[in-house]
């Protein structure tokens, strides 16, 4: 009777039901994991175990390109990409571009079932350096009509940091980052620019990694010229600015980064830098600019 | 010796028993907990030792869940057709072909410290039902320790029911009484057995006759009810070894209710639908329908015991040896959602009530047991409940955990080396699709909450019924919160000895007194 009313205690049905779902338990579960691990199908029935790039940091509205290739554009809410299902043993050139920034080029050979990270270091092109001026803007007396002017104390403040720091660098060739101070700038050799990292290596931080190793000194970058002076850009840990005698870079510190310093500031007179709290400043003669990067 | 009649029938707890029945209750006891804590850990151990491999149990059992909701789901819509269907039904119609009046309905509403008016607005609704008042026994069964509230009741429902409703009973369950837990169980067996003398047997009504509804004060009937409880029990094949369960839906003072407790409060209906199509695995919940005669079988509901709803049901499989089944009744009745005067009051009630029903884990130990000392049922059942139940406890408190909280473990503890994975960036990408597809099962959640709304009280705000449908985004949170955590604190109080006693749910209707 309750049967016939509702089509009630279908047993065979609910049996049939549960089975089928479990065929597609059964059926799908390996496929997730696959697809998971990154495996594809290759050639002759085989898997073949890809891996990925992943980018980091990545300005909205840049664009990728994978070997040339056009990946899109990444999206406003969007700072990071995942390339997956890349052939492995394989190197490959990676661009990032965005009208007004510093085109960003990477190198990155992929390891079967592996992902490589770097982190996409862009810049302006035309960064603004705000200059520090001598005086303070002048002011008029109107009692007796003359010309009052003040020093800016920021510049003289700005101005005795340089003269400090000048005498430091005189002695010294290494700067660290203030939040850790475990990491050190080796610019002795003059035209080399190397990190060092003075913790255990397996808490080093993931730059000194290339695939699973990891060292304690890494190399940065070879300049053609010889470096004056090397720091870390405020608020970065994984980047850097230095100053050859007439020009001031910044580059990341990451591996697989083709390293192609970006040019702050140029000039035809000696130019010197300091970091302060979130700025850079700049010295060329009396002129002082600063900049927050 | 019929198992009735042996000690483990009335079994409570471990310390009831001694010797090498402690033991084996006690380990029992100790499972459920054992078992949710295991997994916890073992998820935090295998993310940090083996992440690899933490990875891959995540990701097939997100998969799992996902296929085991639309499993599910396919059951509540099935459950929910029929429910509007028989919702359409003219019962009264249907028992025309039946000779039904010698039948007999008993309502009983055990009280604490609830006021009057939710007891006559319960009442109210028994009037209204298409049922004959002379063949309705209503029992109020009040409390010793709230005897001055329980008079109150007697009286406000003597002055507006006296005459309409030949037969209400009024007992007080006397407080402390030797071997009894304070709580609805010992309230309604107390109350059963005095209607018994003083109604069934002084006006020679044969038990046979009686349907009795165990309600909760607050259980309002719709107007079918007991055309349609009295249907199911005429067309049973074996009606004295059956009990009936309608679909409770909370709903009374649904419009009053913040959203996490409507959205919990549905949860619940929402799991009784999905059983009610799997009779094999229906337990009784909550207001249910037994027949007198079978009642007294079982000798009333146990008295030493939280989950008496449950357990009924459970004493019943042990006492007619597994020869006992629950009827799925496609009818609901309606009961209040949890409301206090406060929302963090609210919330504290509803976590309350969540962790009692999450105390029906001390019924496991009792099954089990009682299989082990219980020849008389098949190997076959005995192994088939207690995997049902094995595999109930341990997703009760830890699925909603895996799948929202512990997901992330093996990335957060797996090391640079499990970091550099293809697995490690793919695992976050699947398991969010695989949730967002598993999530689309709210849509037919909403649906089917508004299919049971009440008529909107005038003094709602307009867009209320959209918050009926948007507030099913929260069922992340209040299937960890008032979901998991209060079953592992249920199993994890069983697992240290720490019964609980009976929570009374304190019953809170903001519009009661503007309606009436």
């Amino acid at each position: 009777m309750i049967n016939k009313t509702f089509g009630f205690y279908k047993k065979h049905h609910r049996r049939f039901r549960l089975f089928l779902f479990s065929i597609i338990f059964i059926i799908g579960s390996p496929i997730l994991i696959l697809l998971a691990r990154g495996d594809s199908f290759g050639t002759g029935f085989t898997f073949l175990q890809t891996g990925g790039i992943y980018l980091d940091s990545i300005i909205s509205g840049s664009k990728i390109y994978l070997n040339d290739e056009d990946l899109g554009g990444v999206s406003f809410f969007q700072h990071s990409n995942f390339i997956r299902n890349l052939k492995p043993n394989k190197a490959y050139d990676l661009r990032v571009e965005k009208s007004g920034y510093n085109t960003w080029y990477g190198k990155l050979t992929v390891m079967p079932n592996k992902v490589e990270r770097a982190k996409v270091f862009m810049l302006p092109k035309n960064i603004v350096w705000d200059e520090i001026s001598k005086k303070l803007p002048s002011t008029t007396n109107s009692s007796t009509t003359k010309i009052v002017e003040k020093n800016n104390p920021e510049y003289t403040k700005v101005f005795d940091l340089f003269l400090r720091q000048n005498k430091f660098v005189a002695t010294s060739s290494t700067s660290t980052v203030p939040a850790q101070k475990k990491i050190t700038l080796d610019y002795a050799s003059s035209s080399e620019i190397k990190v060092m990292w003075n913790g255990r290596v397996e808490s080093a931080p993931e730059y000194f990694c290339l695939n699973e190793d990891c060292l304690n000194k890494i190399s940065v970058y070879k300049h053609t010229k010889n470096i004056v002076k090397a720091d870390f850009i405020p608020n970065y840990n994984d980047a850097i600015i230095f100053s050859d005698k007439n020009n001031l870079y910044a580059t990341d510190l990451w591996p697989n980064s083709v390293k192609t310093p970006q040019i702050l500031y140029s000039t035809s007179s000696s130019i010197n830098f300091l970091t302060e709290e979130d700025y850079v400043y700049i010295q060329v003669g009396e002129y002082i600019a600063r900049t927050s990067l | 010796m019929e198992f009735i009649k042996s000690p483990y029938y009335r079994v409570g707890r471990a310390t009831d028993l001694t010797g090498r029945d402690y033991y084996i209750y006690r380990a029992l006891e100790i499972l459920s907990g054992l078992m949710a804590w295991t997994t916890i850990v073992l998820i935090f151990v295998a993310s940090y030792y083996y992440p690899y491999q933490a990875a891959i149990f995540i990701i097939i059992f997100d998969f799992y869940w996902l296929l085991k909701t639309a499993y599910l789901s396919i059951y509540l819509r099935q459950s929910w057709k029929k429910i509007r269907q028989s919702m359409e039904i003219d019962w009264e119609e249907r028992l025309e072909n039946f000779k039904y009046n010698h039948i007999y309905q008993m309502v009983i509403f055990p009280f604490y410290n609830e006021s009057p008016e939710i007891v006559l607005k319960s009442l109210e609704a028994l009037d209204r039902a298409r049922w004959k008042n002379n063949f309705m026994i209503i029992v109020l069964a009040g409390e010793e320790k709230a005897k001055d509230n329980a008079h109150k009741v007697f009286q406000a429902v003597q002055e507006k029911y006296g005459k309409k409703f030949k037969h209400i009973v009024s007992t007080v369950h006397p407080a402390s009484v030797p071997g009894e837990m304070a709580g609805k169980g010992s309230n309604i067996a107390y109350a059963a057995q005095q209607t018994k003398i003083e109604m069934l047997d002084k006006n020679n009504i044969k038990y046979e006759n009686v349907i009795v509804s165990a309600f909760d004060v607050d259980t309002i009937v719709y107007p079918h009810y007991f055309n349609c409880l009295t249907w199911y029990f005429l067309v049973s094949d074996d009606p004295y070894r059956t009990s009936f369960q309608p679909v409770p839906v909370f709903n009374n003072n649904i419009w009053e209710s913040p959203a996490f407790s409507r959205v919990v409060a549905f949860s619940g209906t929402f799991w009784q639908m999905i059983q009610q199509e799997r009779p094999e695995k229906l337990a009784t919940f909550s207001s249910h329908a037994v027949c007198f005669k079978a009642l007294y079988d079982m000798d009333y509901w146990q008295k030493n015991i939280v989950s008496e709803d449950s357990r009924i049901y459970w004493n019943a499989v042990l006492a007619f040896n597994g020869k006992y089944k629950v009827t799925p009744i496609y009818y609901p009745v309606s009961m209040d959602v949890n409301l206090a005067s406060t929302f963090w009051q609210t919330a504290i009630n509803v976590y309350k009530q969540q962790r009692r029903w999450a105390w029906g884990a001390e019924n496991f130990p009792y099954i089990v047991f009682g299989f082990i000392k219980n020849k008389g049922i098949s190997v076959f059942k005995k192994i088939s409940v207690t995997f049902v139940l094995v595999e109930g406890l341990w997703s009760w408190s830890t699925n909603s955990l895996i799948i929202f909280l512990l997901g992330w473990a093996p990335i957060v503890l797996g090391g640079r080396k499990f970091d550099q994975t293809v697995i490690a960036y793919n695992m976050p990408i699947l398991t969010k699709y695989l949730m967002v597809i598993a999530m689309s099962g709210l849509i037919l959640s909403a649906l089917i909450m508004i299919s049971f709304l009440p008529a909107k009280p005038k003094n709602t705000k307009p867009w209320s019924k959209f918050t009926m449908v948007i507030q099913w985004i929260i069922i992340p949170i209040t299937i960890i919160v008032f979901g998991a955590i209060p079953a592992i604190d249920a199993q994890t109080r069983l697992m240290f000895k720490k019964y609980m006693g009976f929570w009374v749910t304190p019953k809170h209707r903001a519009n009661l007194k503007k309606n009436d």
